[in-house]
């Protein structure tokens, strides 16, 4: 039977956008099929409304239509996301990201980080420092690329979707006010650092006295007009948020864009695919899903299906359709555990103006730079956050001993909403055999599809390296005068947090991974599953700009390998 | 009580009862605004007959149990109780947050009513500091308590300096934004 598409594409976030672009405009005909709406920037000129897009959480997957079940260990019969379920629930940082053409890409808070040196051989990094002791239990492993390998990647990411910061090593060589710990870049951010929130110059003070090299945060959001896309207004309604001018890096007004220009893109929004469709030999031949509106079931062929549906919906489709000859996919799940630290000022931060990325950063204790921190073989950033807090969420991040109603919460909020500073880390979880994904057994939704279940629980490093960071944000805030501080509970009450990976491993050994390097299923070679699933293991930094740039080295290698031009080495 | 709001869901009981919730968490005078001059009551009213229908069973259950504790407590229904023997029962009640993250079948009594307090209380919130367009934060009383200018569309580098008085800025709500900008100009 004939292909009706030479490519389908699952999802339209980062990973699925770059896929589509780089494909239509090699000449391919593709066919991406997105589960939520296809968004424009219209959408998008109001979105200053705390109720919708925080408390309604009117961007994100809710648990009715896309159920995700956990339980904390597998002796356990587990539960749709009880951090999720019902009227109190945590937000949208604790599900997974939006749906909707542009994906992720819509709500992110944009720090766009390129991995470390180290991030790339982490098994190795901790064994040479700490002995094989320390790597006991985990499955962790060296990525079979380097960073020298996604370098021109992640410029090439850089430059497409625009990130502003301050380069701290180009070719080797130091850059005064950067990042003196990052990893050699060829180029420079294509714009400078975003204007910063209010407090952040006492954190860069007080880092300076206490011997740290603060940089401004790498982010993915126009400090200044780039490709026709508007600079950022520092409205505050950022992290969560749809941006209203299309300052922030959203695939709806550029990638996505560009891939319709050239004519060989079609997006069907509302479509929700349920399976792969191989034939007799295992060969993907096309996706079937539902209708949205109609509710009806369809299929389509291809000759190359794409996965970019995140990593847990990755997980899913490929357990649905019998992709999993290997027992690996849904293994080596891994999340971010937040360390949030906040504060109050003396004088007025105003925490809802400018995004959250507008702040700066110190990587003195990053991954393998960790020190003074027993027990801790990984450390993470400490991240100043001087944006984004709006009022809701304020009262959710009160400190525990002020009481919860009457005058004195009252009077909390008059004096302290506008004084609020927070710093936060990001400790990655280590993949360990006992946390995984697989199907629900009982829990489905509502096409009658299993649900993916989440087997995790937060171990004794995860909440060390918490502790460990705290213990550094508390010596920044007492020298940046802070009149008071608290911290949220080390042992978070969610296991999912926006940042899952691994759930479809990369490697070159087909026996001990899911997908080769270039994104491609082992088992079923014109299938690839891309995203943030390929992650063998986890670094500290957001992802996204990762996933950016693993998805152009992806779709480079296959159009190399269709003869169809290099984007990198064609320019 | 309710301002000039009608209702959509309540009945006047309810209403009075649940109100009187929101105005012990966050109370009030006519001179410094707390949830029931914000209406937050009005809020909560339309949550329930839209967005939050199916915790229409919890409001109602709630509502019930409450009254039927603080009759057997105090000889009365709660919003006829005084303001001292309201704070102890929604202190009490507010102060068992082993619940908070699970919900409870309505059907199960035993850990239903500081469920229910701390839904009103993330209402009360809500209410309180959600846009106007939702029907509380009236006048925008709640962001002038502290301080928050609302949907503005961006702020300047002298506004974002340390220590800036926000007080200064005029609060926007997201109706003034869509008649302002709203029209496709950007």
């Amino acid at each position: 039977m004939p292909s009706d598409y030479d490519m389908v594409i699952v999802g339209l976030g980062p990973a699925g956008s770059v896929m589509a672009r780089e494909m239509a405009r090699a000449g391919l005909r593709v066919l991406a099929l997105e589960k939520g709406p296809a968004y424009t920037a219209e959408d998008f000129t109001l979105k200053h409304d705390e109720i919708r897009y925080h408390v309604r959480l009117q961007l994100s997957p809710d648990v009715v239509q896309d159920p995700i079940t956990w339980r904390p260990r597998a002796t356990e019969r587990a539960r749709v996301l009880p951090w999720a379920v019902g009227p109190l629930h945590l937000g949208p940082l604790f599900l997974p990201p939006t749906t909707g053409v542009g994906g992720g890409s819509i709500h992110w808070a944009a720090w766009a980080w390129r991995q470390r040196e180290a991030d790339f051989r982490m098994r190795s990094a901790i064994v040479e420092r700490f002995g094989e002791a320390a790597v006991e239990g985990t499955t962790l492993v060296d990525w079979p690329i380097t960073y020298q390998d996604l370098e021109p990647y992640y410029e090439l990411a850089e430059q497409e979707i625009g990130v502003s910061g301050r380069a701290g090593n180009i070719d080797g060589q130091l850059q005064e006010g950067g990042n003196p710990f990052e990893a050699p870049r060829k180029r420079d951010y294509p714009m400078p650092p975003l204007r910063p929130g209010a407090a952040d110059e006492l954190f860069v003070k007080a880092c300076r006295k206490l011997g740290l090299h603060p940089f401004p945060a790498p982010a993915a959001i126009n400090s200044v007009e780039y490709r026709g896309r508007s600079a950022c207004t520092y409205c505050g309604f950022c992290r969560d948020y749809p941006c209203h001018v299309g300052a922030k890096a959203t695939t709806t007004t550029s990638l996505i864009p560009e891939a319709l220009a050239t004519g060989n893109l079609e997006i069907r929004p509302l479509s929700r695919v349920f399976r792969v469709d191989r034939d007799g030999q295992g060969r993907a031949v096309g996706v079937s899903y539902y209708d949205l509106v109609s509710r009806r079931e369809r299929a389509v062929r291809a000759e190359w299906v794409v996965l970019a549906a995140y990593a847990l919906e990755n997980a899913r489709l490929l357990l649905l359709s019998g992709v999993d000859g290997n027992g690996h996919v849904g293994r080596h799940y891994m999340t971010h555990n937040y360390g949030w630290f906040t504060a109050i000022l003396p004088e007025a931060t105003n925490p809802f103006m400018g995004p959250a990325v507008a702040a700066s950063v110190v990587d003195d204790f990053t991954s393998e730079l960790v020190r003074d921190q027993e027990g801790v073989v990984w450390g993470t950033p400490i991240i100043g956050f001087t944006g984004d807090v709006q009022p809701i969420e304020a009262v959710h991040g009160m400190p525990a001993d002020v009481p919860r109603f009457g005058q004195r919460f009252k009077d909390w909020l008059r004096e302290n909403y506008r004084r609020l500073y927070s710093m936060y880390s990001q400790t990655p979880t280590f993949p360990r055999p006992e946390f995984f994904c697989d199907l629900d057994p009982e829990v489905k939704d509502p096409f009658g599809q299993p649900a993916l279940r989440l087997t995790h629980d937060w171990v004794e490093h995860d909440l060390k390296g918490v502790q460990g960071a705290a213990r550094i944000k508390h010596r920044i805030a007492r020298e940046m005068g802070a009149l008071e501080v608290w911290e949220a509970p080390y042992a978070p009450p969610y296991h999912i947090s926006t940042h899952e990976l691994g759930t479809h491993r990369m490697g070159d050994d087909p026996r001990s991974s899911v997908v080769d390097r270039f994104g491609r299923c082992h088992q079923c070679p014109n299938l690839l599953a891309i995203g943030g699933g390929m992650f063998p293991t986890y670094g500290s930094y957001n992802p996204t700009l990762t996933i950016f740039a693993l998805a152009f080295w992806a779709a480079d290698h296959l159009r190399a390998e269709l003869k169809l031009g290099s984007a990198v080495t064609s320019g | 009580m309710t301002g000039g709001g009608a209702l959509t869901f309540f009945n006047p009981h309810e209403a009075a009862t649940v109100e009187a919730m929101a105005a012990r968490i966050i109370p009030g005078t006519p001179d410094d605004p707390g949830a029931r001059e914000a209406e937050v009551i009005v809020y909560i009213d339309r949550a329930l007959a839209g967005a939050y229908r199916d915790l229409q069973p919890l409001y109602r259950r709630g509502v019930q149990e409450l009254d039927a504790e603080a009759r057997s407590r105090f000889g009365r229904p709660f919003a006829e109780l005084d303001e001292p023997e309201q704070d102890r029962m929604l202190g009490e009640l507010l102060e068992v947050t082993a619940p908070t993250l699970d919900t409870p079948g309505v059907d199960e009594g035993t850990a239903l009513l500081p469920y229910f307090a701390a839904v009103v209380h993330q209402h009360t919130v809500e209410g309180m500091f959600g846009d106007p367009v939702y029907g509380g934060n009236r006048g925008a009383v709640g962001w002038k308590l502290i301080g928050f200018p609302g949907a503005r569309w961006g702020y300047s580098a002298e506004q974002m300096r340390y220590g800036f008085d926000s007080r200064r800025l005029e609060v926007v709500t997201l109706e003034d934004l869509r008649r302002d900008r709203g029209t496709g100009r950007g």
